[in-house]
């Protein structure tokens, strides 16, 4: 395993120019280009501001619902566009795989790249909304980036094992997006996880997204270190994924192009 | 020095391509559970138990007919893809050229994609910037590197992937067939830039249907047939022993005789009997009689046969086939119908036949005329003649091999 690693990582600038590759093509032909990695959550954050906060009014402890509501959605979509971009990676790209030699997680890895690549310019607008919103922040958001590595890991090593599977079988074309959107549900995004009556919350702590989205709310609005259970907790959980994920993909990689 | 080696491999692949849906394998799983066959029918060897080891410096020719398992010995090599058994062993940088430009992407420039391919063959970004103006150059395209790919003709597509894949300074390159695209100028200069190559010490497997690139480029041919090396040496043998097998197939392909088949097998290594008895030439001609070697799609052709023989045949017969380019086989016609006086071999005379109009999509094609006996698997001489259909070749249209001739009719029913 550690000569593919050292494989991989002498293939980090293939890696870079295909991330870079798959940013030019994703906004190649649109016209409003990267503006839509912005457009997406802000829309998103609009809607449910009106159903949940105006209409509904679902308590947020003090924060602007749209605040609120916002860093949901830019874990979330950090989550949900990773996988989705990343799992059909080595499918749709198999006249490549089929012809080239090269270590083929580059791909899964390079979708992740463009994700995060839109994460930080929504990050950027988050920013922006605090400010607007005169939001006090303290000296814990300077471990934001540890979460997001943790969640950068869960995604890979779910991607990794999911893109395998799915060179096979085309169901996970299917299954993909229905799990995603259980998940949308069944993580406090619109919500908090106040609003879940005591008994069920427990359940929560299950769901890795669910602790990774409670963790940017705790390091950003409450300048609180979040429980360390379940940091501990989501942190095997994602290494585990990542080694499972990575094994079996590297297990099913030299068949990959037989699968054409 | 061996700087690559496959060790008794086999790659087994699944007739019917892959399966698409769990559901499927599930069902699949769950009767081998009862049934307990560890191997599914459906499954051939495409390399059975297969070695080859090539040394440092070598220009490998690998030759054989449609599916005996050429590209799978390169995407082996290159590691596209993994044995079910054996060892494959390469050293050095590997650069494949299995089809030229697969990493291009279209939205992006020329020279972004130049960037883009020589990482996907494991160069750095500053090792392409070192070869950057060598691939421009050699591609000709200056003037089109920041235009998107998309918008170059074919022609220039496949140059600027050559170009790449030329220049990535591999210690092994593997070549398959790539020579057949492109126009003839562009083609000698790939030859050229191979030739320097190889000159240089690169190491060159190169899989190609092209004879006459074998005995002129390489230095090795290997054949293989079924999955399995069946002649390895110079160029010269292997190519003959090729085409001693070719003759076997003919001789099953024809089919005029019951125990053919048999007598054939028994005789696989054997030389086919007297096969120089017939010394002959063959010549394709217009109607007006001049030796041509390109005609248009609609025109007749004369073909001539040229002999001279050590005995007269009385049992003997003409078989003429047409194999396009990339070896596929187009029609084989003989003169069995005709009455065993008119077809006899005489000590010197010729045979002529009128074919077509043929209405052949453009391409190169090669004729072979073969004299066999009408009884036995014996072939008495054989010969071939190469001409094209003149046209552009690869246009949208000219999908096939021949064009059909049709004439429509349409009515309206009803009121």
């Amino acid at each position: 395993m550690s000569a593919q690693l050292a494989r991989l990582y002498g293939s980090r600038q293939l890696l870079a120019n295909w991330t870079l590759r798959e940013f030019r093509v994703r906004y190649s032909q649109a016209l409003l280009g990267v503006a839509w990695a912005v457009i997406q959550p802000l829309v998103m954050m609009v809607i449910t501001t009106v159903i949940f906060s105006t209409l509904l009014r679902l308590p947020t402890h003090g924060i602007p619902y749209p605040l609120y509501v916002y860093s949901g959605l830019l874990a979330w979509n950090l989550f949900a566009a990773g996988l989705s971009s990343a799992i059909p990676s080595v499918a749709d790209n198999m006249s490549l795989v089929s012809k080239v030699a090269f270590p083929r997680e580059v791909l899964p890895i390079a979708s992740i790249g463009v994700s995060l690549i839109d994460f930080v310019v929504a990050s950027i607008i988050f920013v922006a909304l605090l400010i607007a919103f005169q939001t006090p922040i303290g000296l814990a958001v300077l471990l934001l980036p540890l979460v997001v590595l943790v969640q950068l890991a869960l995604i890979l090593g779910v991607s990794l094992l999911a893109s395998a599977v799915h060179v096979r079988y085309r169901d996970t074309r299917f299954l993909v997006p229905l799990v995603l959107q259980a998940l949308f549900f069944l993580t406090p995004i619109f919500y908090s996880i106040e609003n879940i009556p005591a008994e069920y919350r427990a359940l929560f702590f299950f769901n890795p997204v669910a602790n990774i989205v409670e963790a940017y709310r705790s390091l950003v609005f409450f300048n609180r270190l979040p429980d360390l259970a379940t940091v501990g907790y989501t942190v095997i959980f994602a290494l585990v994924v990542l080694v499972l994920g990575y094994v079996v993909f590297k297990r099913a990689e030299g068949k990959f192009a037989d699968l054409v | 020095m061996v700087i690559a080696s496959l060790d008794h491999v086999s790659k087994i692949y699944r007739f019917g391509g892959r399966r698409t849906s769990l559901r499927e394998d599930i069902g699949i799983g769950a009767s081998r559970l009862f049934r307990r066959n560890s191997h599914a029918p459906d499954t051939f060897y495409a390399l059975n138990d297969f070695s080859l080891a090539v040394s440092q410096g070598d220009a490998v020719g690998i030759i054989g007919h449609n599916g005996a398992g050429k590209s799978t010995v390169l995407k082996l090599l290159a590691g596209i893809t993994t044995p079910e058994r054996g060892r494959v062993t390469t050293e050095g940088r590997v650069a494949a050229m299995i089809e030229l430009g697969a990493g291009f992407h279209p939205e992006l420039s020329g020279r972004q994609n130049i960037y883009l391919n020589s990482a996907l063959m494991g160069l750095s970004n500053e090792e392409t910037g070192a070869v950057l103006g060598d691939i421009i150059t050699f591609s000709g395209l200056e003037r089109f590197m920041d235009m998107p790919v998309k918008r170059y003709s074919s022609g220039m597509y496949v140059r600027l992937a050559f170009a790449v894949a030329a220049h990535v300074r591999a210690d092994l390159l593997l070549i398959d067939e790539v020579l057949a695209v492109g126009d003839a100028s562009f083609q000698s200069k790939c030859l050229d830039k191979m030739n320097q190559l190889r000159d240089a010490g690169t190491t060159i497997v190169l899989v190609t249907h092209g004879m006459w690139t074998v005995q002129s480029f390489c230095n090795r041919a290997v054949l293989i047939r079924s999955g399995q090396v069946e002649a390895d040496g110079s160029p010269r043998d292997v190519i003959d022993t090729y085409h001693r097998y070719d003759r076997i197939d003919l001789l099953n392909d024809v089919d005029f005789v019951p125990q053919a088949a048999a007598v054939v097998s028994s005789n696989l290594n054997g030389k086919p009997a007297d096969s120089d008895v017939v010394r002959m030439q063959v010549q394709v001609r217009d109607e007006a009689g001049g030796v041509r070697d390109a005609f248009d799609t609609h025109e007749i052709m004369h073909m001539l046969v040229a002999y001279t023989s050590r005995q007269e045949i009385a049992d003997a017969m003409l078989v003429l086939r047409v194999r396009r380019s990339d070896g596929v086989a187009v029609f084989a016609v003989n003169n069995f119908g005709l009455a065993a006086e008119q077809t006899r071999i005489h000590r010197e005379g010729d045979i002529t036949a009128r074919l077509g109009p043929l209405m052949l999509v453009p391409d190169t094609y090669t004729l072979e005329a073969h004299v066999v006996d009408r009884n036995k698997p014996i072939i008495y001489g054989s010969a071939s003649a190469t001409f094209g259909i003149n046209g552009s070749i690869g246009k949208a249209d000219e999908v096939g091999v021949f064009y059909a001739n049709c004439e429509w009719a349409t009515a309206k029913v009803g009121v």
